[in-house]
């Protein structure tokens, strides 16, 4: 018991340095996935006929294929294949980034359909472009309505990260796995991982609602 | 609020690709060596999470002999043939097995290590080796390894009794044979000795698998690379250091 | 000999069908400055789809529309935006834009569509709001609005665009009974202004008094137009006076 302790706290500088890691990755892709996610989900809403087609196909393949296939695909496949030499980090976050705008685009579609129609009606009527009618109008409230998918979606990712060790990406698991390899302490390290994960999970969908009730509409029942 | 936030992010994600999409033509070169970080006492990290272990270490000394810089680089075993071949990794020393199939992916140096493969076993068990392969045992194995692909084309497929569980590591397959999920498993005579030295398993012996010999790998079109290695592990082989790291290692 | 007077707005010919359903049917309206039509007729006779017809927010498989004189081309964007800003619009049910103040309401279309400076925007705005009486109001959000409310903030939206015409589609229908009369005070000023109008709406009697032509409307086809007061008593079109009658039963005549 001890000796686990005496471990556990010596490694603990190691695996909270994998934490930031996690969070690079996390943060990453999450951004990544909101910002093509968001552009998927206009395409899929208001494009023509053939980018529906195409973006259903897009959500399609990044829904199917497992992380891991996709995580290999990338880094040994494409990326070696166009000769751009990304980190294993990068390809991490581009990955899971493609992937979370798959399932962000499907959170935001669904949102921009669940507001009322006029509020586009009455947007045009106003004289603005489409364009600006979504990004002015349409988006503000759709994002809104999506905040409590997305922090699903946030611990979603969080989790999926650990995956990203099959790359060489240290993050928190990998550190716990290298650490209990050495040591023998599996469980009070995995644990450690876990607890560290949980943490994580709690600040972020903690933010979330923060930010929820920051950007709330007075008047509006949640 | 809001699109300040979008446009900040966007901003953020385009600096960080491209900035990560350029700085690895910046430095000089530095060869990525791949460890399996999870292989003590070859490879793996210490209490400050740098990489250490015997490969690890005659790697360091071969290339400040023969004046070039590594890097060592924890990689997931099953990616490691695959990192090389598509060069996000330069060597593998890392306890790898020179095999025929993996000949044909990449060129491998002069061997440094015989190694012998054994099973694991509880300390209290009586169990022989040939008790342990068979009555439907579950043996464990580490994923990738040359013994798991032994095992599965010399034992399982030609009749005997026992199944194989394959696990990320070595060291999580001993501690599946104490958890009693597993009667044993296989693994490298090394890995065997640290893993007695730690925990309450003892070895119970080899299975039948001729012994291998270790080597580093580089890509097919290194010979440079190759030259420099083959050269600096004979230098080393012949030094004194070689017995020290051999002490301090216990391989 | 008076001169050529060249109405605001003509809408000429207008069809529009959906699938087989043909919702409009050739209906032709054309507005001179100052004039206020009001369009009557039972639900489903096709008064929305052919007051949002005029502006484009639904696009009419024939006919043209003409404003002050000159055809508009939709297929032309800028044509099509300007046209927009040029005619108010009002629906049925407000449609304020829910995360924005009464103030951010109006304002936003002067700055991103007229591309007005934000001192003026602001400044216009709760002229707009001052106007329909809602200044106290002005930092409120819709949803903290009464219906009647949230009706007078659309009406000041539109006329902060400066519109050369308004097209009110039953700007009372979804307001609770108590709420109308707030909001048709504020037609009331606007018709007292001389801003030129078209307007679907049940309100007969608000309406008689106010409109200077009504147009029946029934099953997509205009069948009747005329003064208010020849439409209600002697309709020339059997359908037109059953339909008055009707609509003088539940609401009651002020003739």
């Amino acid at each position: 018991m001890i000796e686990s302790l005496t471990i556990l706290a010596g490694a603990l500088p190691y695996l909270l340095k994998g934490s930031v890691v996690t969070i690079g990755v996390v943060f990453g892709a999450m951004s990544l996935g909101l910002l093509f996610g968001i552009a998927l989900a206009v395409g899929q809403v208001y494009g023509a006929i053939w980018l529906k087609r195409l973006i259903g196909l897009y959500v399609w393949f990044f829904r199917g294929v497992p992380l891991l296939v996709l995580l290999f695909l990338f880094y040994f496949g494409l990326f070696s294949l166009l000769n751009i030499n990304l980190t294993a980090f990068t390809v991490a976050v581009i990955v899971l980034g493609l992937i979370s705008a798959a399932y962000q685009s499907q959170i935001f579609r669904g949102a921009i359909v669940s507001l009322p129609d006029g509020q586009l009606k009455a947007a045009r009527a106003l004289g603005m472009s489409d364009a600006t009618a979504i990004v002015l109008i349409i988006l503000p409230q759709a994002l809104r309505l999506a905040i409590p998918a997305w922090s699903n979606e946030y611990s979603i990712v969080l989790k999926d990260s650990a995956v990203a060790y099959a790359l060489g990406v240290t993050e928190i698991m990998a550190r716990a796995h290298f650490v209990a390899s050495r040591t023998y302490q599996h469980l009070p390290l995995y644990f450690t991982a876990g607890v560290i994960f949980l943490i994580l999970t709690y600040a972020g969908t903690k933010a979330l609602r923060l930010l929820e009730e920051r950007v709330h509409i007075p008047g509006y029942s949640q | 609020m809001g699109k300040r936030i979008l446009w900040a992010l966007a901003l953020l994600t385009a600096v960080f690709i491209l900035t990560n999409a350029t700085y690895s033509m910046a430095a000089e070169k530095i060869y990525i060596n791949g460890i399996d970080a999870n292989f003590p006492p070859f490879a793996y990290v210490d209490k400050k999470g740098n990489a250490d272990g015997f490969d690890v270490k005659a790697l360091d000394w071969i290339a400040k002999e023969m004046g070039f810089k590594v890097e060592h680089k924890p990689m997931d075993w099953d990616g490691i043939i695959p990192s090389l071949r598509a060069k996000k990794i330069d060597i593998i020393a890392s306890g790898m097995s020179i095999t025929d199939k993996r000949k044909e992916q990449v060129n491998f140096t002069i061997p440094y290590w015989n190694i012998a493969q054994v099973i694991v076993a509880p300390k209290d068990s009586t169990a022989t080796v040939d008790e342990l392969l068979s009555k439907g045992n579950k043996i464990g194995v580490q994923r990738g390894t040359t013994e798991a692909r032994w095992i599965k084309e010399n034992l399982i497929a030609k009749g005997k009794n026992f199944s194989l569980v394959e696990y990320d590591s070595a060291p999580l397959s001993v501690e599946d044979v104490l958890n009693g999920r597993i009667k044993g498993a296989a693994m490298d005579d090394a890995p065997a000795k640290d893993a007695v030295n730690k925990k309450p398993v003892r070895i119970v012996g080899t299975f039948g698998m001729p012994s291998e010999d270790f080597g580093y790998a580089v890509r097919k079109e290194d010979s440079e690379l190759l030259k420099k290695l083959d050269e600096g592990l004979k230098k080393l082989m012949a030094s004194p250091y070689w017995n020290e790291l051999k002490r301090k290692y216990n391989p | 000999m008076s001169t050529e007077m060249i109405p605001v707005l003509s809408a000429e010919r207008i069809t529009k069908r959906y699938g087989k359903k043909t919702v409009v049917r050739t209906a032709s309206i054309s507005v001179n400055k100052g004039d206020l039509k009001v369009i009557i007729g039972p639900s489903g006779a096709g008064k929305s789809t052919l007051l949002q017809c005029i502006n484009y927010l639904v696009t009419p498989d024939e006919g043209r529309i003409l404003l002050e004189g000159r055809e508009i081309d939709p297929s032309r964007k800028k044509d099509l935006y300007r046209l927009r800003q040029d005619v108010g619009m009002i629906f049925q049910d407000f449609n304020l834009f829910d995360h924005l103040t009464a103030h951010d309401n109006v304002r936003i279309a002067l700055r991103r569509v007229k591309g007005i400076d934000k001192t003026d925007a602001s400044e216009r705005a709760v002229r707009e709001l001052e106007r329909v009486g809602l200044l106290d109001h002005m930092h409120k959000y819709p949803a903290q609005l009464s219906g009647g409310q949230k009706q007078r903030v659309s009406i000041a939206r539109a006329l902060a665009m400066d519109p050369k015409i308004m097209l009110l589609d039953e700007p009372t229908s979804a307001l609770d009974p108590e709420l109308i009369t707030e909001v048709l005070a504020v037609i009331g000023d606007l018709r007292a202004n001389g801003m030129t109008m078209i307007m679907s709406t049940h309100q007969i009697s608000f309406a008689s008094e106010m409109a200077d032509e009504f147009i029946f409307m029934e099953a997509g086809i205009i069948v009747e137009t005329g003064s208010p007061a020849k439409i209600l008593s002697q309709a020339e079109c059997e359908r037109t006076r059953e339909f008055c009658a009707k609509i003088n039963e539940i609401y009651g005549t002020s003739y």
